[in-house]
Formats: structure tokens, sequence, C-alpha cells
């Protein structure tokens, strides 16, 4: 669980059913693991590499900024 | 890493076998009093010889030479007069103390149980590097446990037949010059221990790291 100085949200789970994406139909775009992708959406991630960034927000065609926000 | 799996398994079921039969033998030992005890004793140096020294064997005749070195074991020998380097031999004397026979057999009470606290600390470490975390938490507590058991085990099982050793001397009214009673620490396990706590140093910065990218995806 996130420590109370984790206050990053992930939008994961809004951009997947803005774009009628499955979680797994990610994994294989991104080439990013299903687990790795789970453990994102659920708010268990302490901390992403600039290449899962890049690779998801390319399969997403999102920005960082639409991926992630502070609360 | 299926074989770490087994090896695990197996260096458990050898921790136990060692630890129960050390225990066992040492306690047998202790039993037997009063009876015949093994102990291991130094002849002392004549101060005034030089050269090794010369044993001799009953029915065993070295043309143009001499037997030197240990003692072997089930022949009858006697050393021509007191040797010029001191020698270790082995006194069985009658009417052993159940002290005495406990430190006599210390050596596999000691080392039977220093292995199976070595292999208790071991096997979680072999299961959480089987499991693919070597650096999961405990870990460098563990390998801690293991290098001061290594330590005080290898200086103590070897020490404790020597103070059997002085015991027996002292009863039999053996002690005095011919016998040194000089107990020797061995260094060796104090260095594999330093070596694991070494280890055990660089397992608790690994397990520092692996907290730093846990989560990270």
């Amino acid at each position: 669980m996130p420590g109370e100085e984790d206050r990053v949200v992930c939008h994961l789970d809004e951009l997947l059913a803005a774009r009628g994406m499955t979680l797994v139909e990610l994994s294989v775009r991104a080439g990013v693991t299903a687990v790795n992708l789970s453990i994102l959406k659920n708010g268990h991630a302490r901390a992403i590499r600039f290449s899962t960034l890049t690779a998801i927000c390319d399969a997403l065609r999102c920005t960082p900024g639409e991926l992630l926000t502070v609360a | 890493m299926a074989w770490l799996r087994y090896l695990r398994v197996l260096i458990v079921v050898l921790g136990w076998a060692a630890g129960v039969l050390g225990v066992a033998y040492a306690i047998n030992g202790a039993t037997q009093a009063p009876a015949w005890v093994r102990v291991p004793v130094t002849l002392a140096a004549a101060p005034d010889r030089a050269g090794p020294v010369e044993a001799h064997v009953d029915g065993i005749s070295v043309p143009d030479g001499w037997l030197t070195g240990p003692p072997p074991s089930g022949t009858r020998f006697y050393v021509a007069g007191q040797p010029s380097a001191d020698s270790e031999l082995t006194l069985a004397a009658w009417g052993s103390t159940r002290v005495e026979q406990l430190l006599a057999r210390g050596r596999w009470l000691v080392g039977g149980l220093g292995v199976l606290v070595g292999a208790l600390a071991l096997a979680p470490l072999l299961g959480a590097i089987a499991d693919g975390y070597p650096f999961a938490p405990g870990t460098a507590r563990r390998l801690v446990v293991l290098a001061v058991t290594v330590a005080v085990a290898g200086v103590l099982a070897p020490l404790l037949p020597q103070i059997a050793g002085f015991l027996v001397l002292d009863r039999t009214g053996l002690a005095g010059p011919a016998f040194m009673a000089t107990p020797s620490v061995e260094l060796t396990p104090l260095l594999v221990g330093a070596l694991i706590l070494a280890v055990a140093a660089a397992f608790r910065a690994g397990a520092r790291m692996a907290d730093d990218v846990r989560g990270l995806v």
C-alpha cells in the first residue's frame, strides 16, 4: 500500500475504458507484463521506469500527465 | 532452481542427523562412566634433543631408517626416549568421570549441534533464493547466526577434548613435565565466521536495494 507521501494517482482504469481496451491487450501492445500493469492499476506501484511509462503512453496514445496526476 | 530446494531438504536432514547423533553419542559416553576414555594429549619434547620423533612398532623393522610422524591406530608402538618435537598422542585411561566422557566426545556434541543450528539458519536462506527473493527480510540476520555458529562451534569442538585430556592427566597423576597442558585454539573457524559476516553485510545492503525497487514497474 502506498505511504502517505505517495500522492500520485494512476488513471489507467479510465484510459483503458475510454479506449475500449483490456489490460491484457495493453500488455501485448506495450510489451509490459500484465502483472506490472495490474500493480500500476491497483495503486501498488512505488516507481515507474521511463521505458514503461513511454510504452504505456504510446499504446494508449496519451501523455504522462493524463496517465498520472498528483492528488 | 529446483536443485536449491533439494539441497535445502538435504541440509535440514543432515543437520538434524548430526545434532541428534552428536548429542546421543556424547550422552552415551557419559552413561558409560566409569569406563575407558580416550583423550588427546601432547607428549612434550625434550629440550636437549634434536631430530624427529622416533617411533617403534612391534613386528616392524625399518632397515637403515625409522618410523616417525603421528602414531598409527591399532598397533602397539613405543617412542624411544622423550621425543624432540611435541607429539600428539591418544591417552586411553580407565575409570573416567561423566564430565571426562562428555568433554572427550565434545567434538561430536558441539560439532553436531553446530551443524544443526547452521542448517536451520541456512535452510530458509536457500528457500528464499530458490523462490527468487535472495534479499528477503531476515536473510542477513540468518547469515550472522551462521557466522557465529561456525566460529563458536569451530573453536569449541576441538577444545573440549583437550580439556578432557587435562582432567584425565590430572586424575591419573600423569600431569607433569612429560605431558604438555597447553590448549590450542583453531583460528580457521574465526576467519570463516568473519567471511560469512562480510557476506551478511553484503546481503543487508542488497536487501536495502531490493526494498528501494520494490513496487517498481
